[in-house]
């Protein structure tokens, strides 16, 4: 079967559009930086509510759905389809279909996401959250998922390789759930179901965003660069389907463990919370592969960029998907849902697993674009460095404050809410010093990406 | 070509499996519960119509939706925990028939909202939404000024909301009152429950807790000075009492005040202070009876 190895992946770096590639990434670096620090400027907000002054493009509200936009959409989205104009050539040893269509998706892509954001900042959102764009936005953004999968479906079927190796299941597969999702959470459903169905459909699609996207396109990118920057075959290849039909036939029911003890049908809450339970299994079939696969190759985390983002990614991907089934269960949601538990549970997955995978990938992929080596091995390491320290105080606080808060709410009903409002607050601060430790952490890799490209060292000079 | 089982398999993950999920657990059951009836169970049990949303209110709520108060206020209360005895009756699925899209919200940053209306009265939500500090020692909800005229200094004029800040606090008046006024089930029939008989001796101690209580929780419309014109003050209509002045309306005794704190006054911003414990009402009247003037 396809073991992805030196022969299965195409050694021509011609098969790759590099300019393509290049300018979407350069573009996924512009919301990296944008949706972050309005992230940060948000979290100030908690302690300083009267922080940026009373303009209503800057007000909390507005601002918290532009920091999810700028990071869902505008970073990992931009990313993960720049990915796929990557992996995909090298695995099929052909050139991704219609070349001009990677630009003209990029321009159209850049048109939607910058006025769907500005959208958001002016006042005009649907009222979904993780689908916060208007109408029009969304129509555009499903006619950009939608022809980028058919673009890289047509490109598999002219492939030279004959093997289908397990990345390509993903990202086929997530490019055409993201299309489907997209259309049922934000053309369907605020439309045409109202009330409680409305919310367990929103339930659906919120989490299908995180488990039939994000998650397909990461496990995508760490299936192709680990065994490549390893040069160890993947341990399992039966495994790594395990793990892509767990996650096809779990993740997609189980949104509505958004809404338990909502009026949604009991049953319906139930089916979620089982189907959360069992996501343990393809998580750990990804993690156990992603072990396997560092066999006898655990020294390259001290010498490599990429090998350490890969392995705190797959750190954070155990934890992530044990807290996930766990804090779905019904017990456990009486005191976290609803608290900052879930804010730091959102950042885990998010941030933690496939933003750190997504940058390991960037690290090993950009010299190859650019045919410099990456300007800086210390920058890149305070990069690791600040990313890792700010984000276990974001997490950690968050965790605490859920904890915190959740008790308070729900195991006295005497407390005045401003109450846990106040003993929370502190936690707030540290997230605050966390978060912008993240950001500059953010920005140290732009600045390296930037300066590579511009002043690294050519590597035929190094050879 | 692609191989057989690739395209097999693409089909049945990507299509299959996803789209049987969403009719399983999703859309089958949005056609058989019948949660789109606007219907539910009023406070006395019977089944009653749930009304739908007036101009106004509509207007409202696309507010609701365009600040995305959704993001930190929930709207329903759960049936577990402390939610009924927090927030209200249990959400009902009649409740939400007419919400396209549903603002159930994922996380309470503030309250939730799903039993906020007749909570308090118009004059106390505008005071609020221009101000909520003052309302709320510690709030960190933002001041929504831009819902208001500003007066000749430029500071928003809490009497004069503007159409779309009527239309936000008008849904939010409507919030979770179709089930009738559980605050209120007998109507205004029922007799205080209060039966304290004498108030206790206040002490300087007594006297300090107190000015940190009501600095917290009543300066916002009694003021700072205890002179009624705190600055949600200006909305409420009738006004807050004027401390310093003493004229009280239900009886001046401190076993009056404490009826009153206790009970709130129906028909104005007053709320029941059921928060605060019996003590922390005796220290807060102590304090109060500092501003008369001797």
């Amino acid at each position: 079967m396809a073991v992805i190895s030196e022969k299965s992946v195409s050694q021509k770096e011609e098969v790759v559009d590099k300019k393509a590639v290049k300018m979407w990434f350069y573009y996924s670096f512009i919301w990296l930086i944008l949706g972050m620090t309005a992230g940060g400027l948000t979290s100030i907000k908690f302690n300083f509510p009267d922080f940026l002054g009373y303009v209503p493009w800057l007000s909390f509200g507005r601002m918290r759905i532009f920091h999810l936009g700028g990071v869902a959409f505008g970073w990992f989205s931009t990313a993960a389809i720049g990915m796929a104009y990557y992996i995909v050539p090298k695995l099929t040893g052909t050139k991704i279909v219609w070349p001009k269509l990677s630009y003209f998706l990029l321009y159209l892509w850049i048109a939607t996401s910058t006025i769907g954001q500005i959208c958001l900042l002016a006042g005009y959102n649907q009222g979904v959250e993780v689908g916060e764009w208007p109408l029009f936005i969304d129509i555009l953004t499903v006619i950009v998922f939608g022809l980028a999968t058919v673009q890289v479906f047509v490109t598999i079927a002219n492939r030279k390789q004959k093997h289908i190796y397990v990345s390509l299941w993903y990202i086929t597969a997530g490019l055409t759930w993201a299309c489907l999702n997209y259309v049922v959470g934000n053309l369907i459903n605020p439309y045409f179901y109202a009330g409680v169905d409305n919310a367990s459909i929103h339930g659906f699609y919120l989490h299908c965003v995180v488990g039939l996207w994000i998650t397909p396109m990461g496990t995508a990118m760490l299936y192709y660069f680990l065994p490549v920057i390893t040069k160890n075959p993947v341990y399992s290849h039966k495994l790594s389907m395990l793990g892509f039909w767990g996650l096809a036939l779990f993740y997609p029911i189980i949104g509505a463990h958004h809404y338990l003890y909502s009026p949604i049908e009991t049953w319906v809450q139930t089916i979620s919370i089982m189907s959360s339970m069992m996501l343990i299994l393809p998580v750990w079939s990804v993690i156990t592969n992603q072990v396997g696969t560092m066999k006898g190759k655990w020294h390259m985390m001290s010498s490599h960029i990429e090998v350490k983002f890969l392995v705190l990614g797959a750190v954070f991907y155990v934890i992530t998907c044990f807290q996930g089934p766990t804090q779905a269960l019904r017990s456990m949601q009486l005191i976290i849902h609803f608290t900052d538990w879930v804010v730091g549970h959102a950042h885990l997955a998010i941030y933690g697993v496939f933003t750190l995978w997504t940058w390991a990938g960037m690290y090993y992929v950009w010299p190859k674009l650019t045919g410099r080596e990456i300007y800086s091995q210390k920058l890149a390491s305070w990069h690791f460095w600040l990313s890792l320290l700010g984000f276990s105080i974001m997490a950690l606080a968050l965790w605490a404050a859920g904890l915190v808060q959740g008790g308070m709410l729900n195991l006295a009903s005497n407390v005045p809410f401003i109450d846990t409002v106040k003993a929370i607050s502190p936690f707030w601060m540290m997230r605050s010093i966390g978060g912008w430790l993240m950001i500059a952490g953010a920005a140290v890799f732009v600045y390296n990406m930037y300066m590579t490209a511009k002043v690294g060292k050519h590597i035929e000079e190094v050879a | 070509m692609i191989t057989t089982s690739f395209k097999g398999a693409m089909l049945g993950a990507g299509f299959g499996l996803y789209i049987a999920s969403f009719i399983v657990g999703y859309a089958y059951p949005a056609m058989t519960a019948k949660n789109d009836v606007p219907k539910v169970k009023d406070i006395h049990g019977n089944i009653v119509e749930v009304r739908p949303y007036t101009e106004l209110e509509k207007r409202g709520r696309e507010i609701y939706i365009k600040e995305a108060c959704w993001i930190c206020h929930s709207q329903f209360v759960r049936s577990a925990g402390m939610d009924e005895k927090r927030y209200g009756p249990v959400s009902q699925a009649g409740e939400f028939a007419y919400d396209y899209p549903a603002t159930f919200g994922t996380r309470r940053i503030g309250p939730d909202l799903a039993r906020e209306g007749g909570k308090r009265t118009d004059g106390w939500q505008y005071g609020h939404l221009a101000n909520p500090q003052a309302m709320t020692q510690g709030s960190i909800m933002p001041k929504y000024v831009w819902y208001f005229e500003k007066d000749s200094n430029g500071e928003p004029d809490i009497t004069k909301p503007t159409e779309d800040g009527k239309a936000l606090i008008a849904y939010l008046q409507r919030l979770g009152t179709s089930i009738g006024d559980f605050r209120n089930p007998e109507g205004n029939k029922k007799a205080s429950s209060v039966s304290v008989a004498s108030a206790p001796k206040f002490t300087p101690e007594m006297v300090n807790s107190g000015k940190a209580i009501y600095e917290a929780n009543c300066a916002g419309c009694h003021g700072i000075n205890g002179n009624g014109a705190g600055p949600a003050a200006a909305a409420l209509n009738p006004p807050p009492r004027n401390f310093i002045k003493a004229d009280y309306k239900y009886g001046s005794s401190d076993v009056d005040l404490f009826k009153t704190i206790t009970n709130g006054v129906k028909g104005t911003a007053m709320p029941a202070w059921d928060s605060l414990t019996e003590s922390q009402r005796w220290e807060v009247i102590a304090y109060i009876r500092t501003f008369e003037k001797k």
